[in-house]
């Protein structure tokens, strides 16, 4: 399970057009409180809050709002059409000599920039800087690096200036080494990866890293991120667009697009037929979605459409018991003792034997020739167990009262 | 337009449980060939014989238990082939009929099919046999009506029966060769270890069980030698005789009869490979693998039981969630 490599030009990011309209959806949206400022036919600048800690990612009209369903939740959609030009909101200022100034004012200006960085963060000694994609087919993070070299130069310094980490690691995939050996300017280490799944997965990083190196309290960044932070301090560009790789019907490519742009218009070359299968995220991880209106958020990496000779039909039979989840599984859990106590609801097993370790990555289930679907049975009994936790807390409160 | 919609991971490796057993019986098939060579019609007989009955047994008694019929994944045809080849050719129908048949419902389905049975089906089905009887499994009267060019001699009884000495006619390479009477394929020791290594480098077998078996083997049978080697057979020919070959790699590394993590399976192999020693020099049998898998295996469940630690992988991120 090779990650893509990347030689060829098709790989180079290429800027799509604007899209007509653009959906962001509110996380913590409350309808009584906000009615007020979000009305129909009020208009937004980039980077304007809409409520508290969501930004507008472009410049438009306010249209509607809208219960869109993904991945079992449903989220509260705003709709807002694209004006001809962008005018980015007053309050993200442009600052050369960002570098002399107080962490804590940087970290202010981030999250006003749509970026979200933690300020609770202080205590950390070591950050990861991840330039390796973490889904096989997916190539947006390396392609990154290779473009903005100079930036992620600028980015690195930033870094140790806003957490005053003792030590930063650029992770970068094993065939760009060569390329990248000057790009840290002693502002980081470079820690090469074999570019093989699952080792670009934060969670893999961490503990690869930490294996070599002493590390202490580590904190992870997207390379992608890394770059829109000096964007955002240095130029004033709030975080309004994304580098996803888009792959299926025989192609793959690297996209920049403006963040809630709908995935129908990323599909128009690759558009999925009846019975096919789209993923937001990838092969391992995605989630498959009910239909292409969802919108490409800040947290999306890739898009993924199947056809349908390739989608795999789970069958679910019987554990043969081979072991084979067992060998692979990152986080060394009996995967196939928890897949039957969870198939059968004995919800209690499946935690003594150490389920929250699992960051479901897929691999168990990859590999399972009984094609069972461990990882929905790690995710039913994860949810399950929550629900008997919450319970036990709601009884011991009330033995309490 | 309607989207199929399923939970990840969306590719599979394409390795299923039918490819698995294929891959067994295709590992196989050069000790077939070889049984076929050496015997002739009568391992051909008892061959299709065992496989025939394994097959149909493993469909009849899943119709009676009201449960889907699985016999195009292998499984059966693997039982029967493997119970085939540790027999030697001229055992009588029925009793090959019998064995085969006790293999499926009291070695596999009756505890619950594919995955469950705490023993290996085929040495359950061989294990009844031999204590029944125990006459028609002997390999000396076997090779009797037959003219080949190498000893009409079990090497394991002539160890049994006069020590050292009297094996001091086998040569290694002979041995290896498969040019010596045992069970129809488990004889032909070169041919199954290629057959083994096949299946290692497809991954489809993990290397501890047959190494540690080796190993268990080599270090039991090196004590005795040492202590005495005029009684007492050197290591190569432990490894080189009986069951031992087709034991380490086809039998030992059942899915099921044996541990799913990686202490579990070194300690199984050991086990294995030490209990065959101890049973070939000690006991009344000749050659103790089979009861040493048996053995084993029961210690399977409690093998399991050493704990797989959790690793727990934690990560912080610079970006609030
Ligand atoms: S998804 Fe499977 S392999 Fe991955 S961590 Fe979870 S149990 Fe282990
Ligand atoms: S990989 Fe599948 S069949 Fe094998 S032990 Fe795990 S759950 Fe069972």
């Amino acid at each position: 399970m090779n990650s893509l490599l990347l030689k060829s030009k098709e790989m180079k990011i290429t800027e799509v057009p604007e899209p007509k309209e653009v959906l962001l959806p509110l996380k913590g949206f409350d309808e009584e409180k906000e009615k007020l400022k979000i009305k129909e036919g009020s208009r937004v600048k980039t980077g304007e809050e809409l409520i508290p800690g969501v930004y507008s990612t472009v410049t438009g009209t306010i249209t509607g709002i809208d219960i869109m369903s993904f991945a079992g939740t449903d989220l509260t959609i705003l709709r807002i059409a694209v004006s001809e030009t962008d005018e980015i909101a007053p309050e993200i200022t442009a600052a050369a000599d960002y570098l002399e100034k107080d962490a804590a004012e940087l970290l202010k200006k981030l999250n006003r920039a749509n970026l979200g960085f933690d300020e609770e963060l202080k205590d950390i000694k070591t950050v990861i800087i991840s330039a390796v994609d973490t889904e096989p087919l997916a190539a947006s993070y390396q392609q990154f690096l290779i473009e903005n070299p100079d930036t992620v130069t600028e980015g690195l310094k930033l870094i140790k200036h806003l957490t005053a980490a003792g030590k930063v690691f650029l992770a970068l995939p094993e065939p760009l080494l060569s390329s990248a050996a000057n790009l840290t300017a002693g502002a980081a280490d470079i820690f090469p990866v074999k570019p093989v799944y699952p080792n670009g997965l934060p969670e893999i990083l961490t503990r690869d890293i930490s294996r070599k190196y002493d590390t202490g309290k580590t904190a992870f960044l997207k390379i992608e991120k890394l770059v829109a932070a000096v964007l955002a301090l240095r130029d004033g560009k709030p975080f309004s667009h994304k580098v996803i790789t888009a792959a299926g019907k025989g192609k793959i490519k690297n996209l920049k697009v403006r963040i809630g742009t709908p995935l129908k218009d990323l599909l128009q070359d690759m558009q999925p037929g009846e019975n096919e299968k789209v993923m937001i995220g990838g092969p391992m991880m995605g989630t498959a979605c009910y239909n292409t209106d969802l919108p490409v958020t800040a947290d999306v990496d890739m898009i993924y459409v199947q056809d349908a000779a390739e989608i795999v039909k789970n069958e679910n039979n019987q554990c043969m018991n081979c072991g084979k989840c067992v060998e692979v599984c990152p986080a060394h859990l009996s995967v196939n003792l928890i897949g039957r106590y969870a198939e059968f609801s004995i919800f209690e097993q499946c935690r003594d034997l150490g389920i929250q370790h699992c960051i479901e990555c897929g691999l168990c289930a990859y590999y399972c020739p009984s094609g069972r679907s461990l990882v929905q049975f790690i995710q039913l009994a994860k949810s399950e167990l929550e629900k008997i936790e919450a319970e036990k807390i709601e009884t011991e409160g009330e033995d309490v009262e | 337009m309607k989207l199929v919609v399923s939970s990840p991971p969306h590719w599979h490796e394409k390795l299923t449980v039918s490819k698995i057993h294929y891959n067994f019986i295709l590992a196989l098939l050069p000790a077939v060939i070889y049984a076929i060579f050496t015997y002739g019609m009568p391992a051909v007989r008892v061959m299709t014989l065992a496989v025939a009955t394994a097959v149909i047994a493993d469909i009849l008694i899943r119709l009676a238990f009201r449960k889907p019929v699985t016999a195009t994944d292998g499984s059966a045809f693997l039982i029967g082939l493997l119970f085939a080849l540790i027999l030697p050719p001229s055992v009588p129908y029925w009793f090959v009929i019998i064995g085969s048949f006790l293999c499926i419902t009291i070695g596999k389905e009756i505890f619950g099919g594919l995955g469950s049975n705490p023993l290996n089906p085929v040495l359950v089905g061989w294990a009844i046999l031999h204590i029944s009887w125990p006459g028609y499994l002997n390999f000396n009267l076997a090779v009797a009506n037959y003219n080949l060019d190498f000893p009409l001699h079990y090497p394991l009884t002539m160890l049994k029966n006069g020590g050292s000495e009297l094996i001091s006619g086998f040569n290694f390479l002979d041995l290896l060769l498969g040019k010596q009477v045992g069970g129809m394929g488990a004889a032909a020791v070169l041919l199954i270890l290629i057959g083994g290594i096949y299946l290692l480098l497809r991954k489809i077998i993990s290397w501890e069980i047959p190494f540690f078996f080796a190993v268990g083997v080599v270090v039991m049978s090196a004590v005795f030698w040492l202590s005495n080697s005029a009684v007492y057979a050197n290591p190569l020919f432990h490894l080189l005789t009986g069951n031992v070959m087709i034991g380490m790699f086809f039998l030992a590394t059942d899915y099921a009869s044996s541990p799913f993590n990686k202490w579990g399976m070194i300690v199984f192999g050991l086990g294995i490979g030490v209990l065959t020693v101890i049973l070939r020099t000690l006991s009344v049998y000749p050659d103790g693998v089979i009861f040493a898998i048996l053995i084993m295996n029961l210690f399977t469940p409690l093998l399991d039981r050493i704990k797989n630690n959790p690793k727990p992988l934690a990560i912080n991120h610079i970006e609030r969630r």
